[in-house]
């Protein structure tokens, strides 16, 4: 047997280990569970927001059931993945936050206890982009509570000095990249703001993809097993050549990242970033502002970012603590008066379900004038444009790869010629799971 | 009885060194052995899938692979560019401060400063320096010199992090040779005047030729100091740009967690280990040898 064969049976092995834990602690109907008598405490891994809110959270949720205590730890994002890892070796994870695109990837490890029976009368309360990314062959394996949808924030008195006229705030009106890149340019060239455009994250796919997407050239990956790296096409080559020229030509900034406070500041015409970001760029009460729906090529189709935080329930805890984890998701995402919102009214990004919604436009930072058109906007794009990441076990792989090459275009490196290395490059690094 | 009151010093030094020499095993080599075995081993980082025996494939995975090739060929540049100009910088300030200079005290300080600083802060703040719009650039333009993207670009990347590591290193190093020419017995500085030798012949003829020891320390040190550097490479260039800051520790750390290869980081992780040694040994016989030409 050559090496990679082995690999490759010891990955099967650990799908079929998966397929099994997941069978053998299947989590009856939400409905038809009770809270335990005697007390009983979870561990929760989360790396969503900061322990404050989310201990504001868990008390709430004590509240309603006394005799489920749930200990939250909080883990750095940046060490994520490892830390978990790390957790689950020990055994003491219960409940744990899980960044959507790496489903397939913890699915792989067994980390994820099968939600489908638990969730079967509740999930289609949830937004489809959302569902489809928490699903994985077919099993819901975590619960998705919030979606991550950027859009176009612009400034308004840079528009009206150069003489352009707004883009519209209804949904689903996007303008296209064309004319920001040809307003950006504008802007630059007379002098009205130092950037044309700037971007939450210049470099992480998450924000990127769209672009591509725009252009009918997928996720980057393909295959029905999700592991033949697709990200030299022609499609993706075309958007990461138009996005690095806006480096090259000057008119999005390289090195800067403060990019939010960079428009807050009145230093950007555009800025391509999300809810997150509206606390910083609202903060500033002279920036006169507007809202668009996030661009679209010309001639291309609406594609936006999707995919945020969901909870996961541990595969390897007891049956009793998973049922016990079961109702603090259930209560999470489906609990009377919008249930994690109302106990976080500082919750930044959009929930999933139309009910948790209701609870978070009351929050009056998106009552800001400037932002108006926000939910119209964030609720169509989430049901419409909305584009997963690709669903594939090698997630971590893909999300550092091809980072690391969205880097070097914006840079000065050759999309093409990156963008093959990096194929190439994702193509050997996945041949273990092959 | 001398053997005897031998044997008792032995014992007692074992006695005394083995607190030390129980750590030492625990958490260096036993760690360092494990790390080696598993580098045969192909594994998913936390995943309840068992470990697979590979035998030699993540190293000749590796051997294969032009990133790792490039990964050596960076880490030894910025090995060659870094150690000397650190030395360099340190042995000047030790002899600039071991001068009767006013105020030696408080330049000293200010040469250990950036050492005594947390790495993670200088690293932050020569973030905001070297943007390519930032405070050096626009100090660069206005005495009408060339400027650089900085973390940016491909030369500029790896210039920035040899200024980088070298202002934080060089007053670390600095207090040992000042130490060490502090040490350099004052006959025979004063033998050399009477020979009629300026300042720099007394450097190259006195000075010099004692501090050997201590040099050799400062050059070995800070050469395993910098094949290991990470953190500000993690913070400023993530590796790049286009692979021009991926020096092996960093690309170990991607290739372990990122890349979800733990085999093959500790493959990689036991060649920079051998070439650590391999580097030092390197030093060492260059040493012995210029200490032992006539």
């Amino acid at each position: 047997m050559t090496a990679s064969a082995k690999i490759s049976a010891s990955i099967l092995v650990g799908l079929f280990f998966t397929a099994t834990t997941a069978t053998a602690a299947a989590i009856p109907a939400v409905e038809s569970l009770k809270a335990p008598e005697k007390p009983l405490t979870l561990n929760y891994y989360g790396g969503a927001i900061p322990a404050e809110r989310a201990n504001k959270i868990i008390a709430a949720f004590e509240k309603q059931y006394p005799t489920i205590k749930i200990s939250y730890h909080a883990v750095p994002f940046n060490s994520y993945n490892e830390t978990l890892g790390a957790r689950f070796a020990q055994g003491d994870v219960d409940i744990f936050d899980i960044d959507q695109p790496q489903s397939a990837s913890y699915a792989v490890r067994g980390w994820e206890a099968d939600l489908t029976d638990a969730f079967a009368a509740k999930r289609h309360l949830i937004d489809p982009p959302a569902l489809k990314e928490s699903t994985i062959n077919g099993k819901l394996l975590n619960l998705p509570y919030q979606i991550g949808t950027t859009f176009l924030y612009y400034n308004k008195k840079v528009l009206k000095q150069i003489g352009v006229s707004f883009p519209s705030n209804k949904a689903g009106e996007a303008p296209t990249w064309e004319w920001v890149e040809a307003t950006a340019r504008k802007a630059v060239a007379e002098k009205a703001a130092p950037y044309g455009i700037t971007f939450s994250t210049p470099d992480m796919y998450y924000y990127i993809q769209p672009l591509a997407e725009s252009l009918g050239a997928g996720t980057g990956v393909k295959g029905d097993n999700q592991l033949t790296p697709d990200i030299n096409n022609a499609g993706w080559v075309k958007a990461l050549s138009w996005y690095g020229k806006l480096y090259a030509d000057g008119l999005a900034p390289r090195g800067v990242r403060e990019t939010a406070l960079a428009f807050a500041n009145g230093d950007s015409a555009f800025f391509y970033g999300g809810i997150w970001n509206s606390p910083v760029i609202t903060k500033n009460a002279s920036l006169d502002f507007g809202i668009t729906t996030a661009p679209k090529f010309d001639g291309g189709r609406d594609a936006t970012t999707s995919g945020g935080w969901a909870l996961g329930i541990s595969a390897l805890a007891s049956p009793e603590k998973q049922q016990a984890a079961a109702l603090f998701l259930n209560w999470y995402l489906f609990g009377e008066n919008g249930g994690f919102v109302s106990a976080d009214p500082e919750t930044e990004n959009v929930p999933t379900t139309d009910a948790t919604r209701a609870v978070f436009w009351k929050n009056p930072t998106y009552a800001d004038p400037r932002l108006s058109g926000l939910q119209d906007i964030l609720t169509w794009q989430a049901q419409h444009s909305a584009r997963i990441r690709p669903q594939t076990v090698g997630g971590a792989e893909f999300t550092q790869l091809v980072g690391a090459a969205i880097a070097d275009i914006t840079n000065g490196a050759d999309a093409k010629k990156t963008l093959d290395t990096t194929n190439a490059k994702l193509k050997a690094v996945w041949r273990k799971y092959q | 009885m001398t053997s005897r009151a031998a044997r008792h010093e032995a014992r007692t030094a074992l006695l005394l060194l083995s607190p030390a020499l129980v750590l030492l095993l625990l958490l260096r080599i036993i760690p360092a052995g494990v790390a080696v075995v598993e580098s045969f081993y192909t594994s998913v980082p936390g995943s309840v899938i068992p470990p697979k025996w590979v035998g030699w494939q993540n190293y000749l995975d590796l051997f294969e692979d032009p990133g790792f090739w490039d990964s050596v060929y960076r880490t030894l540049l910025f090995a060659g560019l870094v150690n000397p100009l650190t030395m360099l910088f340190a042995l000047f300030l030790a002899w600039l401060l071991t001068r009767n200079v006013m105020f030696t005290g408080m330049w000293r300080t200010l040469a250990f400063l950036p050492t005594a600083l947390p790495l993670m802060g200088t690293t932050v703040v020569f973030g905001v320096l070297l943007r390519p719009e930032g405070v050096v650039n626009n100090l660069l333009t206005l005495v009408y010199l060339p400027t650089s993207g900085w973390f940016t670009d491909v030369n500029g990347a790896l210039a920035a992090l040899v200024i980088l590591s070298t202002w934080t290193a060089v007053g670390y190093w600095m207090i040992f040779l000042i130490a060490a020419i502090r040490d350099v017995p004052q006959d025979y500085y004063d033998a050399a005047m009477l020979d009629g030798a300026g300042e720099w012949r007394q450097f190259i003829n006195v000075t010099l030729p004692l501090i050997q020891r201590q040099l050799l320390f400062v050059l070995t040190a800070s050469t395993v100091w910098n094949f290991i550097l990470y953190a500000p490479i993690s913070a400023l260039t993530k590796g790049g740009p286009q692979g021009s800051s991926n020096f092996l520790m960093y690309d170990i750390i991607t290739r372990y967690y990122a890349l979800s290869s733990p085999g093959a980081a500790l493959a990689e992780m036991t060649l920079l280990f051998v070439l650590m040694g391999a580097t030092v040994w390197l030093q060492f016989s260059l040493l012995n040898r210029m200490r032992s030409a006539p």
